[in-house]
């Protein structure tokens, strides 16, 4: 609710300054309210969905048509905030037939616990913002150009684990972030050869500040050694100008494109902290560390691709691709560091100077070769790649630098075929190998197979199908990998004359993954990390216009996951009854469900009702 | 051998569009297809061409369909290009005027290429009333649902990229489809790019990164659309997903304590670390 009302009268503003000098326009104002009564976990509710009861704004629209002389269009969206977890604007204008203006907001809060799910009881709730905003010139015959900004807030708080004295305890922090990109575009339009040139640049700022919470005991107990003193803040500034070129030509025949980027980062982190522990509770003295450290990180991508088609005749074509991204990543970490012992006799100050550097450069390669052949009703294309990742690291000085290369190549086949407009389906597989592994759990080999399938038997009844399978592995001396994932899905669509619709869904996902691992416990024991997951989720949703005053409209979803590492039921569903009082005016009453219950515990179940009413005035 | 392939090809006939002759304007096709053609001239897209070029909505009709001077004079439908919605002639037609927008679609997104998903796939031609912004047939979330349902029903899980109480963020928010309407930034093949330009605190750069983060991106740990686990990540138990990489920890970890069994709890920079090679804090 913080914010709902200078926001509303914000949007009103605009609204009422621009609304007089239409000359053909619709628009709509909603605004509700909502009760919301719940039973069960309401921190799991909240980590799920983060709705709460209190005033909203169900929808503003406005859209102008030549509102004004030169003005041709001029629009503005809004929906969301207040008991709505995410709000969001839009407004644009257009003028002369050469400018257009775009400028869009949105908010969405964000809250998280699961008591049961993390052992150092993080929490957090934090709210990002996303302002954006685009301006277009279509003035000039040649080109288009446009200068593009955008603006990314996250503040809120958050509270979880860090490692203290050879034990995880608890810290409470702030954050404040941010991240500012502009780019200028300029794109031809009307040449032979369509040329885009990007020039950008992106800037991020951090602060984060930490307090000590859980009292300063460990998160796994209580402990005579506990943190009586916790100050750590810390400063991240990262920018990076990247420049964009692409070109591309295609006649009858022949169609070409290359594209470059290049990007460079360059990151600056200051870090100042402090933390004292009290050892017995003070009885022995006490133990703190401080640190001041600068890391500094310089890095660049670059990025190339090229595409080549040709159109050979007949219903052949070929296409030829390739490319290459390097990136490379220098970093250096100075300072100091303290380490102050302070016992019944006095104390001892160790200072230690940090001094460390490191590097991360990863370098992937792609080539595909493509046939394809369309003929009426009939597409079938075949292809063939070759991939290549070199990764090279060394993350300080203390650790061993990695060099390792991967290799791989792989070839598919998709055949597509439709029938006028009525049927229409798609068939493909793939299969790829790789020789060497970047990490363990890398597949040595994955296939992959889907079809897909939709059907319109008569105008309004729309029915699809898809299925999809993937399987991948490696061998026991590197993970003993296999992993397998099926998917299934059925839709059914009825429109009607009247206006109403209805539509069905189901679908089932199943995947199933064992990794070979190894652990202390305390001797050295092989394991296997295994994860099941079989989900049904069936859904239903419709708009029935009862009568010539009254709408029914309402949506039902169960999801039940019946594999064995975690089954749970969930279940929502939301059903609003409009009534037209007037022309201009629609009365709504709504209710929401959602439920959500695991089967082997009940600490994080929820059931929730929501309740509410909308006013919509349409002009 | 690829050459000589390409070099024989390209000497082969092309097969020409199934309109022929010179062009007769809109206003020719508007005495036998008023209704259509008022349709369109009345809707966005030849709201737009007027917009655009004043004269453009004269040839509005022949831009698409091709030229129509055999058509009018024999009105069949074989001496009219009738753009089917897979025809090849959709691409070229909709690329007079949205130059580059197909290729842009076949490099960005080859699979697409590869089905035969053509522009009238996605877009309406602007004969009917405007369904979605840019002409799109549907809202997002159902027109790419359409075909990848999996991922749409992904977005119905517990822990889901949701707005508002039950729909899917935008799926432009991540997938460019067409390369120019992504700025440079979300150009980029790395996955965790594209969630840096929200999750920016996520991305670094990190004076000691974590590996996988760097290589691989977001997707490494966590199933972007929605998951039935917390924080959306691809296992319920954090703990086991870091022992799938990290087989050689330290023998004092020993696992029958609690307290190891949560590799968070202590390495709680799991994104990269400016100060702590062991990512044990930010």
């Amino acid at each position: 609710m913080r914010g709902f009302v200078p926001r509303l009268v914000g949007i009103g503003v605009v609204f009422l300054t621009v609304s007089p000098g239409w000359s053909q326009g619709t628009g709509e104002l909603g605004v509700g309210y909502v009760w919301q009564s719940s039973r069960g976990s309401k921190e799991s509710f909240a980590s799920q969905y983060a709705l709460d009861s209190g005033l909203f704004l169900a929808g503003i629209s406005l859209d102008l048509r030549s509102w004004s002389p030169g003005y041709s269009r001029l629009s503005l969206e809004a929906s969301g905030f207040g008991a709505e977890p995410f709000g969001r604007a839009r407004f644009v204008a257009a003028w002369d037939q050469e400018w257009r203006l775009e400028l869009g907001f949105t908010r969405r809060e964000r809250f998280f616990s699961l008591p049961s799910w993390d052992f150092g009881q993080r929490r957090e709730a934090w709210t990002i913002e996303r302002w954006d905003g685009r301006l277009v010139y279509e003035g000039f015959s040649w080109a288009r150009m446009q200068l593009s900004v955008r603006d990314v807030r996250r503040h809120g708080w958050l509270s979880g684990p860090f490692y203290g004295l050879g034990r995880p305890y608890v810290g409470e922090g702030r954050l404040a972030q941010e991240l500012r990109e502009a780019f200028f575009s300029v794109e031809s339009k009307g040449l032979p050869v369509r040329l885009l040139l990007e020039q950008g640049v992106s800037h991020a700022r951090r602060h984060t500040s930490m307090r000590p919470g859980n009292g300063g005991s460990p998160a796994d107990g209580e402990d005579p050694d506990t943190l009586d003193g916790l100050r750590s803040s810390g400063d991240d500034k990262s920018t990076s100008p990247v420049t964009r070129l692409l070109a591309s030509w295609e006649s009858g025949r022949w169609d070409v494109g290359v594209e470059g980027l290049y990007r460079k980062d360059h990151g600056i982190a200051e870090r100042a902290g402090w933390e004292r522990y009290a050892l017995g509770e003070g009885a022995w003295g006490s133990l703190a560390f401080a640190d001041a450290l600068k890391g500094q990180v310089e890095g660049t991508v670059k990025k190339a691709e090229a595409r080549v088609g040709l159109d050979v005749g007949r219903g052949f074509s070929l296409v030829v691709r390739g490319g290459s991204e390097r990136s490379e990543r220098d970093s250096v970490l100075l300072g100091s560091r303290f380490v102050v012992l302070t016992g019944p006799g006095g104390g001892v100050e160790i200072p230690v100077v940090a001094d460390d550097n490191g590097f991360f450069d990863v370098r992937d390669r792609f080539s595909v070769v493509e046939a394809r052949y369309r003929a009426q009703g009939f597409g079938l294309a075949v292809f063939r790649n070759w991939n290549s990742r070199d990764v090279r690291w060394q993350l300080g000085r203390e650790t061993s630098a990695q060099g390792p290369e991967r290799d791989g190549d792989g070839w598919g086949v998709v055949a597509s075929f439709w029938s006028g407009g009525t049927f229409s389906g798609e068939l493909g597989g793939e299969r790829g190998s790789f020789e060497r592994y970047v990490f363990r759990i890398e597949p040595q080999s994955t296939k992959r197979a889907w079809a897909k399938l939709a059907y319109t038997p008569r105008e309004g009844v729309e029915l699809g199908a898809s299925m999809r399978t993937e399987s991948s592995d490696n061998p026991s001396s590197v993970a003993g990998l296999a992993y397998d994932s099926r998917d299934l899905a059925v839709s059914a669509t009825l429109h009607w004359q009247a206006g109403g619709w209805l539509g069905v869904s189901f679908s089932r996902l199943e995947l199933s993954s064992d990794v070979g691992i190894q652990f202390f416990a305390p001797a050295l024991t092989p394991g296997v990390s295994s994860y099941r997951l079989q989900v049904n989720n069936a859904a239903v949703r419709g708009f029935w216009p009862l009568a010539p005053r009254w709408e029914l409209e309402g949506g039902y979803t169960l999801v039940k996951d019946t594999g064995r590492t975690l089954p749970f039921v969930a279940h929502n569903g939301d059903l609003q009854v409009s009534w037209k009082s007037s022309p201009t005016l629609i009365w709504s009453l709504f209710a929401n469900v959602y439920s959500f219950d695991e089967d082997r515990a009940n600490n994080e179940d929820f059931d929730v009702r929501r309740f509410g009413v909308v006013c919509r005035w349409r002009f | 051998m690829l050459a000589i392939l390409v070099v024989a090809a390209s000497l082969v006939p092309v097969k020409p569009p199934a309109s022929s002759g010179g062009f007769v304007g809109s206003m020719t096709c508007a005495t036998c297809h008023e209704d259509v053609t008022q349709r369109f001239n009345a809707g966005p897209h030849g709201r737009a061409m007027a917009a655009v070029r004043g004269d453009a909505l004269a040839r509005a009709c022949e831009g698409c369909h091709g030229p129509g001077e055999a058509h009018a004079a024999n009105p069949t439908g074989n001496n009219i290009q009738r753009l089917a919605p897979n025809a090849p002639e959709v691409a070229r037609a909709c690329g007079s005027c949205h130059q580059g927008r197909d290729q842009d679609l076949q490099r960005r997104t080859p699979g697409h290429g590869r089905a035969v998903v053509s522009c009238l796939a996605c877009h309406q031609s602007g004969h009917q009333p405007a369904m979605a912004e840019h002409l799109l047939a549907a809202p997002e979330d159902a027109l790419c649902g359409g075909c990848h349902p999996t991922e749409r029903s992904e977005f119905l899980l517990p822990f889901a990229h949701r707005e508002t109480r039950t729909e899917p963020m935008a799926c432009t928010a991540c997938h460019g489809v067409h390369q120019s309407q992504a700025n440079a930034m979300g150009l980029s093949a790395e996955p965790g790019k594209r969630c840096a330009s929200c999750h920016a605190e996520k991305a670094g750069p990190f004076t000691y990164p974590h590996s996988p983060v760097e290589a691989s991106g977001c997707i490494r740990c966590h199933r972007p659309h929605g998951s039935p686990n917390p924080q959306l990540l691809v296992r319920r138990d954090p703990g086991s997903l870091c022992l799938e990489c990290h087989v050689a920890t330290p023998p004092f970890h020993d696992l029958t304590k609690a307290s190891f069994r949560q590799c968070q709890a202590c390495h709680s920079a799991v994104h990269g670390s400016q100060r702590s090679p062991k990512l044990f804090e930010e």
